[in-house]
């Protein structure tokens, strides 16, 4: 009695096989013994690995967030998300006319003790306007730059954008030392330095990035550790198993039904990030019955927003009125739609649907979050007669999926890279623009018109007064189902101070002290 | 007058593996047919109320993180699971043994061609080729088909070359041969007889193999998709929640153990039974 | 002199499997559907954007051409541009190539060490109760996934009794031990199930062989007879079926590398492919397939230098 497989592996090919334990050894052995510990001061464990260091080609979270930790910007975000703060530039002044940004550069170096110069700014964002840039269309409006001397630099525009200021302070716009990058090329980016607190010391992809600080960082005293290591951890259990263990310094992305768990937990500091980001079903308005405004506005009475924020997201988050995160100019008279089912059969009903209808979603596969909200939106829907078929799909499938339009429904979010909601109202409401609202095929012509004028209208009451208005026709409009902000929890063990999550969803650990 | 020989029988009756086997099985169709229909709870309901609740009278598997019945879900998708894996064997099956079958018999260009073939496919590892084909072309039943079918001709084609090269030299084809008979009657009614059981026996074997790639599948995310219940996915979707809620990964794993273990018996079995040693 | 012409005669032969193992990887990719342009930039490139990115990437030309290029970049050793990682495939994928292979030489190691006592048991008391024992817990341990039980071995031996690290692939050599050595056990049940059986059939029949009689009738020790000829003359054919079982194990190691987040080939492979990264995906399934086909050659060489029985032909 033998299982009836071995045999048949025996009379393949490969009877004359063997030793190969020997051989592996042999390699296994090299590599193993290679590398000693690393003595680092800071453990931080994320949940995915940066793609890659070259600001003009990322998009992914944890490349962009690394970026900021080893390069400036001229400009960059407040911590708390409100505003823009000097970066490499010391101070900076606009034209009456909006055409001409100067700025003064600090004496900052960068980390192989060079001076960051005019030249450095006006290759890099030259750089970052080219061919090979993935974020080319953000700096585009430049057209001219002028390098007044070494310390100061003037950029022209032929006709005002407002949001240039901020989109100087994207990662995209890194100050990187060009005579560095001209000379290595794309080698520079695997083992890169700029002017920014840390440089690389060691990247092992997949696994970890060992941080040294950057002994010539222009903020005296920071960063008060030597050493940041960036962890990468998959799993949301491992994370939290190896802070518990003392093994993690600070994590990021904590399962929400483990937070208040982690919040009674006397070692641990635990803090939930309100990050620029809002959670929503798309609607496809090209498709019946979504081309009706009281079908759309009906699924959003229809949903229990706060019994999502409660239930899904254990009170990690708020109610979303529109597809805009709370943020600059945020217009905080909207509400958001109430739970009423009964206004939600009468709008279907006015809408000639009282017999309601079916409909499939699109739901990212793989996330835990998601999973959850979608059979609560399926059996939300259901009470007002709405049969709801879950499909689910890659994330990367689904963004191509809802651009060419093969969608009903579609679970997803937005985020903001910059602290202007311009970037997120072009994508989320404007149409046509790039993603013709979030690819709803929504139009409103009077968000389109005011967009325009935000454009070119300078920052103060009169462009918030734009926005607001914008905010409004989309939540009037409803080509989603606005859902909720998640917000992101971390968590450090008591001895690290300083470790936080910042709106803008990166973090800085030259902040970070270690007790 | 029994059409069964006592012989026959009396080989069955000593065959220890095969009666196991075969009610194991007989159990397992009998859950997964009848079982959904005796569910009073709905595999798909959500209830956050209802949520991680551990095992018991009213959930003997416990819920779920969305308050479902794991039993009824572990029993729903033993149908979607198995329905997979048999159709994921039962093809390579077929086309392996057919190409077995040509390639041994006629021999000569066409058989060095296709075994190069089957030497170069041996060369990738069984899940890497089917994890990548079903992650290119996106997750779906009739993707997991053509992988499968695609990765494991290979193992059926190379039994049946193996056993029609000998089958070809016995002298009753030798003999049909001689009186002419066309070469269609010779592969349908002397050589594939003869030649097939290994190929069956191996059927059952891999069918273990199989249900353990294809909730794997399920388990990396590019199988079936939620919210349809399948074994892999449970397990994944369990992980999430292991501190709170075991049973949630434990069941489904049991079930696919039990699958394992029932046609493991009746592969040993069979061998045993269509091969007697001498 | 003719183990070196054996050894040319095989490397000769590889040529067009290799040639083969390539071309099926390039065709495999192509199937993808939707356009990878698109999915790389996601929701930050316009039609402009998406077009320029196709000529970069070359998949605007006919697929020869691409396939001569694709041939030309291995040649190279860069496998192509990673579009995850903007850097060439060949370099990450030698990068994580040492946890793979520390992992399945890890596992063979355990399984071999599993293997020689079990099957040594199980043999001495065949049909007895340890034999069937034996025999059960294995077939049991090869009906169970591997990912279901490294998911409860997580959960019983690194969260409940935290003995061992819950993922991860340490630092040192004894750390890297450490923690690989609660996936390469799980895998190494999985190859035990196979040689245990193996190793016990072949123990029986060899110890019913006539030159054992012989050297018992010499008067050697019992034991002395057991080590000596019945285990080396039993252990040729287990390891053949270890040999062939490795393109199994590496092919395992995918799933068991993503459960235990250890960073190899496995893992790349998974990542790779939900981020629609194909050269990589190409770059690795041409790896994988390089390496099974290294061991085997590497290990019939071998073979043929200490059996002499083997025919070298």
């Amino acid at each position: 009695m033998t299982l009836s497989f071995i045999n048949h592996m025996k009379t393949g090919q490969a009877w004359r096989r063997g030793l190969f334990v020997a051989t592996i050894l042999g390699s296994l052995s090299a590599p193993l013994l290679a590398m000693p510990a690393d003595a680092a001061n800071l453990r931080v464990a994320i949940a995915e690995d940066a793609l890659t260091l070259d600001p003009i080609a990322s998009s992914d979270n944890p490349s962009i967030w690394t970026e900021l930790l080893i390069f400036d910007q001229l400009v960059r975000p407040s911590k708390d998300g409100t505003k823009l703060e000097p970066g490499l530039a010391e101070k900076w002044t606009i034209s009456p006319d909006g055409l001409d940004y100067t700025f003064t550069l600090r004496d900052a170096k960068f980390a192989n003790g060079e001076p960051v110069t005019a030249e450095d700014v006006v290759y890099s964002l030259q750089r970052a306007a080219g061919e090979k840039s993935d974020w080319a269309r953000f700096f585009k409006p430049v057209t001219k730059y002028t390098i007044v001397d070494p310390k100061t630099v003037t950029l022209h525009l032929d006709k005002p954008f407002t949001p240039m200021l901020n989109n100087l302070a994207l990662f995209s716009a890194s100050i990187l030392p060009k005579k560095e990058v001209e000379a290595k090329g794309d080698e520079f980016f695997k083992m890169p330095f700029g002017s920014g607190p840390f440089q690389v010391k060691q990247w092992t992809h997949g696994e970890k990035m060992v941080l040294a600080k950057n002994a010539n960082y222009w903020q005296s005293g920071k960063p008060a550790v030597d050493e940041a290591e960036i962890q990468i951890i998959n799993e949301d259990n491992a994370r939290v198993l190896k802070l518990k263990a003392g093994e993690i310094d600070a994590i990021v992305g904590i399962p929400f039904n483990q937070v208040s768990q982690l919040k009674a937990d006397p070692k641990l500091n635990v803090g939930v990030a309100n990050v620029f980001r809002t959670d929503l079903v798309q609607l496809n308005t090209k498709k019946k019955p979504f081309d009706e405004q009281r079908v759309r506005q009906a699924l959003n009475y229809a949903v229990d927003k706060a019994a999502l924020v409660k239930g899904v997201l254990r009170g990690n988050g708020k109610e979303a009125v529109s597809s805009l995160p709370v943020m600059a100019y945020h217009n905080s008279d909207l509400k958001p739609y109430p739970h009423d089912v009964a206004k939600a059969k009468a709008l279907l009903a006015e809408a000639g649907y009282e017999k309601g209808f079916s409909a499939s979603m699109l739901v990212p596969s793989g996330d835990v979050t998601y999973r959850q909200v979608a059979s609560a939106l399926q059996s939300s829907l259901k009470q007002v007669g709405v049969d709801l078929k879950l499909q689910s799909i890659e994330g990367t499938s689904q963004y191509s999926t809802t651009k060419a339009g093969n969608y009903e429904m579609s679970l997803s979010y937005t985020t903001s890279d910059t602290i202007d909601p311009d970037q997120l109202i072009g994508f989320t409401a404007v149409n046509p623009e790039r993603a013709n609202a979030f690819h709803t095929e929504w139009k409103d012509d009077r968000v389109n018109e005011l967009y325009e004028l935000e454009r070119r209208t300078a920052d103060g009451p009169e462009r918030e007064k734009q926005f607001k208005e914008m905010e409004a026709h989309v939540h009037d409009g409803a080509p989603f189902i606005f859902l909720y902000h998640q917000g992101v929890p971390y968590a450090s063990r008591k001895n690290i101070e300083g470790f936080a999550v910042l709106p803008t969803s990166n973090y800085r650990l030259e902040d970070v002290v270690v007790k | 007058m029994s059409l069964i020989s006592t012989e026959t029988r009396a080989r069955f009756r000593r065959n220890r593996s095969l009666q196991i086997g075969l009610l194991l099985l007989l159990l397992l169709l009998v859950l997964t047919f009848i079982g959904p229909l005796l569910l009073s709870a709905d595999p798909l309901a959500v209830d956050f109320g209802q949520s991680l609740i551990p095992p018991g009278i009213d959930h003997w598997f416990g819920t779920d993180d969305l308050g479902r019945d794991v039993f009824a879900r572990v029993v729903t998708a033993a149908k979607v699971d198995l329905q997979i894996a048999i159709m994921c064997v039962l093809l390579p099956f077929l086309i392996g043994s057919a190409v077995g079958l040509v390639s041994g018999y006629i021999g000569g260009k066409t058989d060095i061609v296709l075994m190069r073939l089957v030497d170069i496919l041996w060369a990738f590892p069984f899940y890497v080729l089917v994890i990548a084909i079903v992650g290119s072309l996106g997750p779906s039943i009739a993707n997991m088909y053509l992988a499968f079918t695609l990765v494991a001709w290979i193992s059926f084609a190379r039994i049946v070359r193996g056993e029609v090269l000998l089958v070809k030299r016995m002298e009753y084809v030798q003999a049909a041969k001689v009186l002419g008979y066309s070469h269609l009657r010779i592969i349908l009614r002397h050589v594939l007889p003869n030649a097939i059981t290994p190929a069956i026996v191996f059927m059952m074997a891999d069918v273990v193999l199989t249900i353990l790639a294809v909730t794997a599948l399920g388990f990396l995310g590019l199988g079936i998709q939620p919210p349809t219940p399948e074994w892999g996915v449970m397990i994944s979707e369990g992980r999430n929640f292991i501190f709170d809620g075991w049973w949630g990964s434990l069941f489904p794993g049991l079930a696919i153990v039990y699958v394992g273990i029932t046609f493991a018996l009746l592969g040993d079995g069979l061998d045993d039974f269509l091969r007697p040693k001498a | 002199m003719e183990i070196l012409k054996f050894t040319f005669g095989r490397l000769l032969q590889l040529i067009p499997v290799l040639l083969g193992i390539t071309l099926i990887a390039f065709l495999l990719l192509r199937v993808l559907p939707g356009d990878p342009a698109t999915l790389i930039l996601g929701n930050r490139g316009n039609a402009e954007d998406i077009a320029r990115l196709t000529t970069q990437l070359g998949l605007d030309r006919p697929l020869w051409q691409q396939y001569l290029s694709f041939l030309g970049d291995m040649l190279r050793g860069s496998f192509g541009q990673s579009i995850a990682y903007r850097s060439a495939v060949g370099p990450l994928i030698v990068e994580r190539l040492w946890a793979t292979l520390a992992l399945v030489g890890f596992s063979t190691l355990l399984a071999v060490a599993m293997t020689i006592p079990l099957a040594l048991l199980a043999a001495l008391r065949k049909n007895g109760i340890t034999d069937h024992a034996i025999k059960i817990f294995f077939v049991a341990v090869m009906s169970m996934p591997a990912f279901w039980l490294g998911v409860l071995v997580v959960l019983l031996l690194s969260v409940v009794y935290p003995i061992f690290p819950v993922s991860g692939y340490g630092d040192t050599f004894i750390d890297r031990v450490y923690h690989l050595f609660l996936p390469a056990l799980i895998i190494a049940l999985g190859t035990a199930a196979l040689t245990i059986r193996s190793l016990r059939s072949s123990l029986i029949d060899v110890m019913r062989a006539d030159y054992i009689d012989t050297a018992r009738a010499k008067g050697l020790r019992q034991r002395v007879v057991l080590f000596r000829h019945i285990l080396r003359n039993s252990l040729i054919s287990t390891i053949s079926v270890l040999g062939v079982h490795t393109s199994w194990v590496i092919g395992g190691t995918v799933v068991i590398e993503s459960v235990f987040a250890i960073p190899g080939l496995g893992y790349l492979l998974v990542s790779s492919i939900s981020a629609r990264d194909y050269p990589m995906v190409q770059g690795l399934t041409v790896t994988f397939a390089v390496l099974v086909v290294a061991i085997n050659l590497i290990t019939d060489i071998a073979y043929a230098i200490a059996d002499p029985r083997v025919k070298l032909s």
